[in-house]
């Protein structure tokens, strides 16, 4: 007994060891990587000197980027306040009701997976139901719907004979949910059962509007693009989300894995679906446009990495690249939207992180064409290596801390392929999105 | 209640991003302009890596093949001290290309790495000018096989191919620099910088000396338009129609010297003891002015302890064998071995083998070229003989034995075959082609002769019909012992002088020829016996490596 005490306490001690040894490694890279971000900084800065602006600008770009990081350290301590202000006992009490919202067409694949795990999370049977908006499937959809009916009384589904858009799905089925709060799913998406719970509890503190789960792709080991994907989902979940909750402003509760508080969203429900820009219906970036209503009405939208989904991420390139086009003009116009209240609704997340990223999202095509086209042809000169060195090496702070927050994570090193993919094309496809922002056409994915 | 929490943690980012931010900032300034991740850095640092990794390899193979006995590394012996004298060999490079422009002077990084990879191999170790002046005054001792490397001009191409080679094998090197242009000029495509010229002073391995000022081109030396070197020729004044003044003349060469020592001094703050002649002219050429020579040096000695030339058209020792007499000199002239770009690593060896002293007792029956120098006509060496045969008529032939230069007190015997039985001409005491004693033994004469700062003198001399030079092999004997030079014929003849120069005190053996008329006047040589007279062994300033 006491042997084996003894062996407990010595494996408990070589692995906080290891523990140790793990962090100081990482720790050790995060330091070898700022010297050397600095030192090519310094080689751009002596090109540079002759233009502030670039100099300037290569600064901050290099400044927000950690900043981000820094945003990101605090993510767990800003969570636990969120809950610090409620007593264990209320929490372990809190079960609001729960309505699952699941636009879907043509999903004869996907979608008794989804409807069977929602019945399947680990949550009381009469304090949830589930509402599928069947938009206008072609295939068998609408036949497995009703099977899945007769398994689950609590299954509400409404059939569009027309299609008309996830849009609009979305707000026929806030429309018929009577949960508190409304799990929004993509068709191809669930929630891990047992963590399910996560995502509620923070709706316990009054002034949480929406929650954003952790979602990794459920296809992840499937080819070389899925597993980039993977990789890249943990960085924007874990990373970039969870740096923005920091702050109790999330703008983007993902479409794949969000909940929100039916009261927040209600009221304005009708505006949000018949949002137009530039005179026509907007099509894309639903999630975002409902996270921005929970943050104009000043509720906080936050993320949480104790509650896990899963969803399906494109395997072939062509599918990918509509989805980023897809999620970039997304992202153009609800950011448009967000800026016309964020600086009234958060001066510091506003002018620390949202116009900042603003700027270095719309500026990193240019630059990166700058250094990669423009200086090689006309300057003959080195920066595309400093240019290729520095995003690697960004990259490379961002695994560390990849590392340090996801050490069972096994995709780490496709950040630097997305890293290489991203600027030497995804980035650019902004142009494209921009360009073609007036295709209103709807999307599955 | 929430956001009161939020705006701490908001606070704390402020901190942490402000820290960072500021750190960024300030080592972005602080590493601005440094010397890594250009491209020539990570170059250099690639060619660092390839060098190591070959020389390792070389290393590697030469440590097996001397545990398989093939004798080549060789330990010293007492013998190897004992006779040494002020020996240092001085390597003179111009360029290292990466491609060969095929010019003689400058040298392929492949090829340069050859050279010194098997320089290293041998044994031998650089040294810096500043030791080298303290070695021949005197002060201190060096490693056995010890060598000066240096470089003239100051190119970039020298620096950055010559210097991961010399990192690799842990030489340093000399760079005679042409101040106006890293000074002046702050460097151009081809020549140095200030900053890299600092980066090469700051790595250690590397010494700045002078090389001139702005010297280094040619000058218009008479009304013809004719031009000639900078230093060696007064120039002409087409303004005046007429050349410089003596005055005029030692104003501009002493101009220079002067100026390249204070650009130096100044901006790399050293001390500059060297200076090395443009194209290796210290006025010893065909030159406008007859007193060049002597007035440059004068005015260069009064400046820098340590001169350097090279080519010099006479017959020389590759190694430098200055006189005891010299440690008190104000300064050393100093020949440079000017390499040859198609040496291979084992061809400088035997270069630098040939110019370590040789040990008496010596004896050459020419089964290999131990170091015999051509300085004009052919040197040939096959079949266990020496032949000297002049390249055209009217001309001469001439060759000296590398190494034998600081041979004191000696007595050799040669075996000899004059093939038109015209005479016979012997180097003793050999210091250069200005400075040495002979014996010349001709048809009807015998002679002990001298030459001292190029004036040939008569010491001692046989007139008499009966002296006939032998047909078929003879012998002569030599011996000279202090002031007192003996020349003997095996068939009895003899001369003798006591009263060579006291500056002669030193020297090594050579031949010398000169056409004959009729033709057919090479000269064979098939043995060499030299032993030393004196049993007291010269000063032995140089010492064996301690760490050999």
């Amino acid at each position: 007994m006491n042997t084996r005490a003894l062996d407990i306490t010595k494996s408990y001690e070589e692995k906080r060891r290891l523990d140790w040894a793990y962090v100081t490694l990482l720790m050790v890279i995060a330091g070898i990587a700022l010297f050397f971000i600095a030192l090519v900084k310094s080689k751009t800065a002596s090109e540079l000197l002759s233009n502030p602006f670039l100099l300037a600008y290569s600064i901050f770009v290099t400044a927000f980027q950690l900043s981000r990081l820094v945003s990101a350290i605090f993510f767990k301590h800003s969570y636990a306040q969120v809950l610090s202000s409620i007593s264990p006992a209320v929490l372990e009490a809190y079960e609001p009701t729960v309505s699952f919202v699941i636009p879907c067409k043509n999903e004869e694949g996907a979608i008794r997976n989804t409807v069977t795990k929602c019945f399947d999370a680990a949550y009381p049977e009469d304090k949830k139901e589930v509402i599928v908006i069947n938009d206008g499937s072609t295939d068998r959809t609408g036949e497995i719907l009703e099977e899945l009916k007769s398994e689950y009384p609590r299954l509400t589904v409404i059939t569009f004979e027309k299609n008309q858009g996830k849009r609009y799905g979305m707000a026929a089925g806030f429309k018929a949910a009577t949960g508190e709060i409304v799990i929004q799913l993509d068709s191809d998406s669930y929630f891990e059962p047992k963590s399910f719970r996560e995502v509620l509890k923070p709706f316990a503190n009054p002034e949480i509007g929406g929650v954003c789960a952790h979602a990794d792709p459920e296809n992840a080991d499937q080819n070389v693009f899925t597993k980039m994907q993977a990789a890249y989902y943990f960085m924007s979940f874990r990373i970039l989300k969870a740096a923005e909750s920091t702050y109790g402003v999330v703008f983007c509760l993902s479409g794949c894995s969000s909940a929100y508080r039916r009261s927040v969203v209600m009221p304005h429900l009708d505006a949000w679906l018949k949002e137009r820009f530039l005179g026509l219906p907007v099509t894309w970036g639903d999630d975002r446009g409902l996270t921005n209503v929970v943050l104009r009405e000043g509720y906080k939208a936050i993320y949480t990495d104790v509650a896990k989904a899963y969803t399906i991420v494109p395997s072939n390139f062509k599918q990918l690249v509509k989805q980023q086009v897809r999620w970039k003009k997304g992202w153009f116009v609800n950011s448009i939207f967000a800026s016309k209240f964020i600086m009234k609704r958060d001066p510091f997340v506003a002018f620390f992180y949202f116009f900042p990223l603003t700027l270095v999202t719309l500026m990193t095509p240019f630059m990166a064409t700058r250094a990669v086209i423009y200086n090689p042809l006309y300057h003959h000169n080195a920066t595309i290596l400093f240019f290729i060195t520095g995003v690697f090496l960004v990259a490379a702070l961002i695994v560390v801390f990849y590392r340090f927050v996801g050490r069972d994570n096994k995709y780490w090193p496709y950040i630097f392929a997305w890293t290489a993919l991203n600027s030497v094309f995804l980035a650019f496809l902004l142009f494209y999105a921009l360009a073609t922002i007036q295709n209103r056409k709807w999307g599955t994915r | 209640m929430l956001d009161k929490r939020i705006n701490r943690i908001k606070i704390y980012f402020f901190a942490i991003s402000g820290i960072v931010v500021i750190a960024l900032f300030a080592a972005v300034v602080g590493l601005k302009d440094n010397p890594y991740l250009t491209k020539s850095y990570l170059e250099s640092y690639i060619t660092n890596w390839k060098y190591q990794f070959e020389f390792s390899r070389m290393k590697g193979a030469a440590l097996a093949s001397a545990a398989l006995g093939d004798g080549t590394g060789t330990e010293a012996t007492e013998a190897d001290v004992e006779n040494s004298g002020s020996d240092i060999p001085v390597l003179v490079y111009h360029g290292v290309l990466k491609k060969s422009d095929g010019s003689g002077i400058n040298l392929t990084d492949e090829q340069f790495k050859n050279q010194m990879f098997a320089l290293k191999q041998a044994g031998y170790t650089t040294i810096t000018p500043d030791q080298f002046l303290r070695y021949l005054r005197g002060e201190i001792v060096l490693p056995r096989k010890s060598f000066l490397l240096t470089f003239d001009d100051g190119r970039k191409d020298s620096y950055y191919n010559g210097d991961p080679i010399l990192k690799t094998v842990g030489y340093n090197a000399t760079m005679f620099v042409i101040s106006h242009f890293p000074i002046d000029l702050d460097g151009t495509n081809y020549y140095l910088s200030k900053e890299e010229l600092q980066q090469m002073q700051d790595s250690g391995r590397w010494d700045l000396e002078a090389h001139t000022y702005n010297g280094h081109g040619m000058i218009q030396i008479d009304q013809g338009g004719d031009t000639g070197y900078f230093f060696g020729n007064k120039a002409w004044l087409p303004s005046e129609g007429r050349l410089e003044t003596d005055q005029e003349y030692a104003e501009r060469i002493s101009e220079d010297l002067a100026q390249v020592k204070l650009q130096l001094e100044n901006t790399y703050h050293k001390q500059v003891n060297s200076f090395a002649f443009p194209f290796g002219d210290h006025g010893q050429e065909a030159t406008n002015y007859p007193d060049a020579d002597q007035v440059l040096i004068d005015h260069a000695s009064a400046l820098y302890p340590l001169l350097y030339f090279q080519y010099g058209g006479g017959y020389r020792f590759n190694a430098n064998y200055f006189n005891i007499a010299d440690a008190a000199k104000q300064s050393f002239l100093v020949r440079r071995i000017d390499i040859n770009p198609n040496w291979s690593g084992a061809d400088i060896v035997k270069v630098m083998n040939n110019a370590e002293p040789k040990i008496l007792p010596y004896t050459d029956a020419f089964a290999t070229n131990n170091g015999w120098i051509a300085s004009w006509g052919l040197t040939k060496i096959a079949n266990g003989s020496l032949t000297i045969t002049p390249e055209e008529a009217n001309a001469g032939a001439a060759t000296v034995l590398d190494g034998t230069g600081g041979w004191k007190d000696y007595q050799a015997h040669f075996v000899v075959n004059a093939q038109n039985q015209n005479g016979v001409y012997i180097w003793v005491r050999f210091q250069d082609d200005n400075n040495n004693a002979a014996c010349n033994f001709g048809n009807g004469f015998a002679h002990v002769e001298e030459t001292v700062n190029g004036k040939e003198n008569v010491l001692q001399g046989a007139t008499n019909d009966s002296i006939r030079i032998p047909a078929g092999d003879f012998g002569v004997t030599v011996k000279v012992e202090g002031r007192r030079l003996t020349c003997t014929l095996d068939n009895g003849v003899s001369v003798q002088s006591d009263f060579l120069d006291p500056s002669l005190n030193q020297g090594g053996i050579g031949f010398k020829i000169w056409e004959h008329p009729n033709g057919g006047s090479d000269l064979t040589v098939k043995r060499i016996d030299a032993t030393s007279i004196s049993d007291v062994p010269v000063a032995a300033s140089k010492a064996d490596d301690p760490s050999a």
